[in-house]
């Protein structure tokens, strides 16, 4: 064990060391204490002699890192549409949807919603790992749907789409925060339910005649069962239906992502609408991997989290309902705000 | 510059290179046209005042002195790694003179300043050659063509001279484009094919870029 432990500290090590430290190799001379900027700190993102944003490293800063990481996927799905035009290469349309691919793993792991809501839902009221799965993947397959009809209808119907996307997207964010948010007191709503009604043992006992002579114990019968505190699985189990799963699925759904819709466009505009398509699922398919991964640690978290309570069920339950109650109003929030962000910006004010 | 944003989508499918664009930092600025005393323009000072959560994201670990105050000293640093990234876009601004882009050299007087509550960058662009607005009209845009940045004018003196301007010239900053004036450039912009470019070498950015002129009477 502690030769294991050697090794890990010696990787770390090595790892740490390995990292070009730039700013200080060029300096020999000391002079003042070294201030060290990251590159949070400055205005734009440095570029290198070829005009391409300098890459993060990921040890560097993970955000950043996904951040160049988007942008350069972005570029080269560009790139590769602009290559596709003309030639109808079956290479050039698997290397858009491994890109469009690439650039919804990245996409999903940078900022945003979708996941957050997901993962505290998951949080509140899921214990259950597949079932998170099989929502992480229907709002990324309704995101990528999402897009794909809004773009295609809107070709049907007018000329000129660049404008009028835009606006329909923006009525389309505003109604998926406001569906969020209501899901949100939905969800306080429920909880407070049960939680209003935990203190109170409201069953009445009827009065057996035991016979002194017959020791039965205490019996249980439907008239009268004191109940136990409920169990693990009575707690988490009562809050699934694949009805309220596809609601959540809809609410974070149906807010396009802007890449998918900005790739359909220009697809569109050079003549390769079915390649675009293609790459807006393989985008969602890669949304999916990013908040399957990000909800598998929730949820393993979780489990980790309500280990502590030993067992103990009423700690146990306290804790769920206040999960519950927590997620309810984390998701509800943070639907209202972004639902208010997104009316202050259809109106044009900033 | 807000109102551009309404045509931000369609731009960005007409230029299918540039970065998904929506604003990263905001800067509220100002520009002053510097004159030399024979009345020829010299370059731009720029100050740019920047929203408070990049200025608080800028700001970490510069307090080195851990007075609480951010001199200009300590922001330094920050200061020259800024310019130095700022180099790859061009310092953000375009000065032409008889709609031909002027040369300019490295900038000048760079600093930062924060007075606890707004943090600033400003400096200097020197021409390489004054140019003289009597032999025809000077026009500066201080904007970013891929709206990583958005660039608004101040609404209280957006922009001045230093130094005396020649007679009969006036310092002029065109108004932000109204909305029927943005539907007039859609129209157009929907009127084009796809391989047309603004004239005179400009890119789509500068199309909705507030314009500072200097015009004299002939």
């Amino acid at each position: 064990m502690r030769s294991i432990i050697r090794t890990l500290v010696m990787l770390i090590v090595l790892l740490v060391a390995g990292q070009p430290t730039v700013s200080n190799a060029q300096t020999p001379t000391i002079t003042a204490p070294k201030v060290v900027i990251s590159k949070r700190q400055l205005l734009v993102p440095p570029r290198d002699a070829t005009g391409n944003i300098i890459m993060t490293s990921f040890w560097e800063d993970p955000v950043l890192w996904a951040r160049d990481k988007q942008q350069s996927f972005y570029g080269s799905m560009n790139a590769s549409l602009r290559l596709l035009r003309g030639t109808s290469s079956f290479a050039a349309a698997w290397s858009l949807l491994l890109l469009g691919f690439g650039y919804g793993v990245f996409h999903a792991a940078g900022p945003g919603h979708g996941k957050v809501v997901i993962s505290s839902w998951l949080l509140a009221t899921e214990n259950d790992l597949k079932r998170g799965l099989l929502v992480a993947f229907m709002s990324s397959l309704f995101q990528a749907l999402t897009a794909i009809i809004i773009v295609s209808v809107l070709f049907l119907l007018v000329a000129s789409v660049g404008a009028v996307v835009r606006d329909v997207t923006a009525y389309l964010e505003s109604a998926s925060y406001a569906m969020i948010s209501l899901l949100g007191f939905y969800m306080i709503w429920l909880a407070s339910r049960g939680w209003l009604r935990r203190p109170k043992p409201t069953h009445d006992f009827k009065y057996e005649i035991v016979n002194p002579h017959f020791d039965t114990g205490h019996v249980h019968n439907e008239n009268c069962g004191h109940a136990h505190a409920p169990t693990p699985q009575a707690v988490r189990g009562d809050d699934w239906s694949l009805t309220k799963a596809l609601s959540l699925s809809f609410a974070v759904g149906l807010r396009p992502c802007t890449g998918a819709i900005l790739m359909l466009l220009s697809a569109k505009a050079l003549g390769l609408y079915w390649a675009g398509i293609a790459a807006t699922l393989a985008m969602g398919f890669g949304v999916f991997l990013t908040v399957a991964v990000i909800a598998t640690i929730t949820v393993y978290g979780k489990d980790f989290a309500l280990l502590f309570t030993n067992g103990d069920s009423k700690k146990l339950t306290f804790a769920v309902s206040l999960l519950r109650v927590v997620g309810g109003v984390a998701i509800a929030f943070m639907g209202a705000i972004m639902f208010l962000g997104s009316l202050g910006r259809s109106a044009g004010m900033l | 510059m807000r109102h551009s944003l309404k045509l931000l989508p369609c731009l960005i499918a007409l230029l299918p290179s540039m970065a998904i664009a929506h604003p990263h930092v905001w800067v509220e600025m100002r520009t002053d046209v510097k004159l030399n005393s024979a009345g020829l323009i010299e370059g731009i000072n720029v100050e740019w005042s920047f929203d408070d959560a990049y200025a608080q994201e800028a700001l970490i670990g510069m307090d080195t002195d851990g007075n609480g105050e951010y001199s200009q000293e300590e922001l330094k640093p920050l200061t020259a790694e800024n310019m130095d990234s700022l180099k790859d876009y061009g310092y953000f601004n375009v000065m032409r003179g008889n709609d031909k882009i002027l040369e300019s050299t490295a900038p000048i007087n760079a600093g930062q300043t924060y007075n606890g509550n707004k943090l600033q960058l400003h400096f200097t662009v020197p021409l390489k050659q004054p140019f003289d607005p009597r032999s025809g009209e000077f026009k500066v845009k201080v904007y970013d063509p891929e709206f990583y940045i958005a660039f608004d004018y101040a609404k209280e003196l957006p922009a001045d001279s230093e130094g005396q301007l020649p007679a009969n010239c006036k310092l002029d900053l065109k108004p932000v484009p109204t909305d029927a004036e943005l539907n007039a450039t859609l129209a157009m912009l929907s009127s084009k094919d796809k391989e047309w470019k603004p004239e005179n070498g400009e890119d789509f950015g500068s199309l909705f870029a507030q314009a500072l002129v200097v015009s004299c009477a002939q």
